[in-house]
């Protein structure tokens, strides 16, 4: 069955703010739901990915989707 | 000799091969538009990491040899950052290459701002004839772990910079499992030394009037820190543009430090 997925539009977020509002956001969807985190500040493509894999939750995908602009889907892993 | 590259002057010296642009912006923002001959720089190419840390490292010697290398760099380029957006991965990778004593310009404008007052750039992106780079120099020592921030901490001669928000210095907000500061920090959010308008800094001026209102004076150590190093990396470069001698930067930061069970949080 296809995951639902829910976006997430960081654009123009600096740290801390791309890993509070991801950490956030994650803690408000079901078990296997997917979140887009939409970032363009290049840190967070690093920052986001390791902070949710310590929260348990898993990266399916980062990519660059726009100059500048990148797409991380993160499957949501709430224990 | 100041640290910032005039842009007029990188605008008219584009044709010298001994100027080596280093852009850290996204390989996409690079494919679009870059300073003609400029080199796109991977930021994780400057990084030492893993996916079960908390903390970013700088790249060993090693790496950054390699990544010159690839680049074209020569022993005599005259290398010069370019950067965008607050400018803090630019400072980073300042720093980065400092740290291994390599003689490094900071462009003074954004790139945005480069492009929007109309200076020359291209999509082309030129052949690199590579090289065999080797940082011949000492390592610089303004790099500082958790252990020498510990023993400063009652230090009056030390001054320890939390570079974040007010929120993440007060422990209202955490981008980390735990909220609070290193005790006896003094805050100072990065953002302040921004200056207006395109400009990486402040003016000079600006700059050490803000650091005068903040109490952070030229007698003292200070010891730039945020969560990951980034923020922190711009307060470092913006204190070394006016001639604070003494800064170090503990570039593990509040991840670092935060997750150590035997270390003091306060908040």
């Amino acid at each position: 069955m296809q995951q639902q997925s829910k976006k997430l539009d960081l654009i123009g977020q600096v740290c801390p703010w791309p890993v509070i509002f991801t950490l956030k956001e994650l803690k408000t969807l079901e078990d296997g739901e997917v979140l887009e985190v939409i970032v363009d500040h290049l840190p967070s493509t690093i920052n986001i990915p390791s902070a949710v894999k310590k929260d348990g939750h898993e990266v399916l995908s980062s990519e660059e989707t726009d100059e500048g602009v990148f797409k991380i889907s993160i499957k949501n892993n709430n224990n | 000799m100041s640290i910032l590259l005039n842009a007029e002057w990188l605008k008219d010296n584009l044709l010298d091969s001994n100027v080596v642009v280093l852009d850290i912006r996204s390989p996409r923002e690079y494919s679009s538009a870059h300073i003609p001959n400029s080199k796109l720089v991977p930021y994780d190419k400057i990084l030492d990491f893993n996916a079960d840390s908390s903390y970013f490292d700088i790249a060993p010697k090693e790496k950054i040899e390699e990544l010159l290398s690839i680049l074209g760099v020569k022993n005599d380029s005259v290398l010069v950052i370019c950067g965008d957006r607050g400018g803090t991965t630019a400072s980073r990778l300042f720093w980065s290459l400092t740290y291994y004593g390599l003689k490094v310009k900071y462009l003074d404008l954004s790139f945005s701002k480069w492009m929007s007052i109309g200076y020359p750039v291209t999509d082309k992106v030129e052949a690199i004839n590579n090289t065999d780079f080797v940082i011949t120099q000492s390592k610089l020592d303004f790099k500082v772990d958790h252990e020498y921030v510990l023993s400063k901490l009652d230090d009056s001669g030390s001054i320890l910079l939390d570079t974040r928000s007010p929120d993440e210095f007060n422990g209202i907000i955490a981008a980390g499992p735990k909220s609070g500061r290193i005790p006896n920090s003094k805050n100072f959010p990065w953002e302040l030394a921004v200056g207006d308008d395109g400009y990486i800094f402040k003016t000079i001026e600006n700059l050490n009037n803000l650091f005068e209102k903040f109490g952070i004076t030229k007698d003292k150590e200070i010891i730039c820190y945020c969560q990951v190093g980034e923020r922190a990396s711009h307060t470092f470069v913006a204190l070394q543009l006016c001639e604070y001698n003494n800064v170090k930067i503990y570039d593990r930061s509040f991840a670092d430090w935060s997750t150590r069970d035997n270390l003091p949080v306060e908040s």
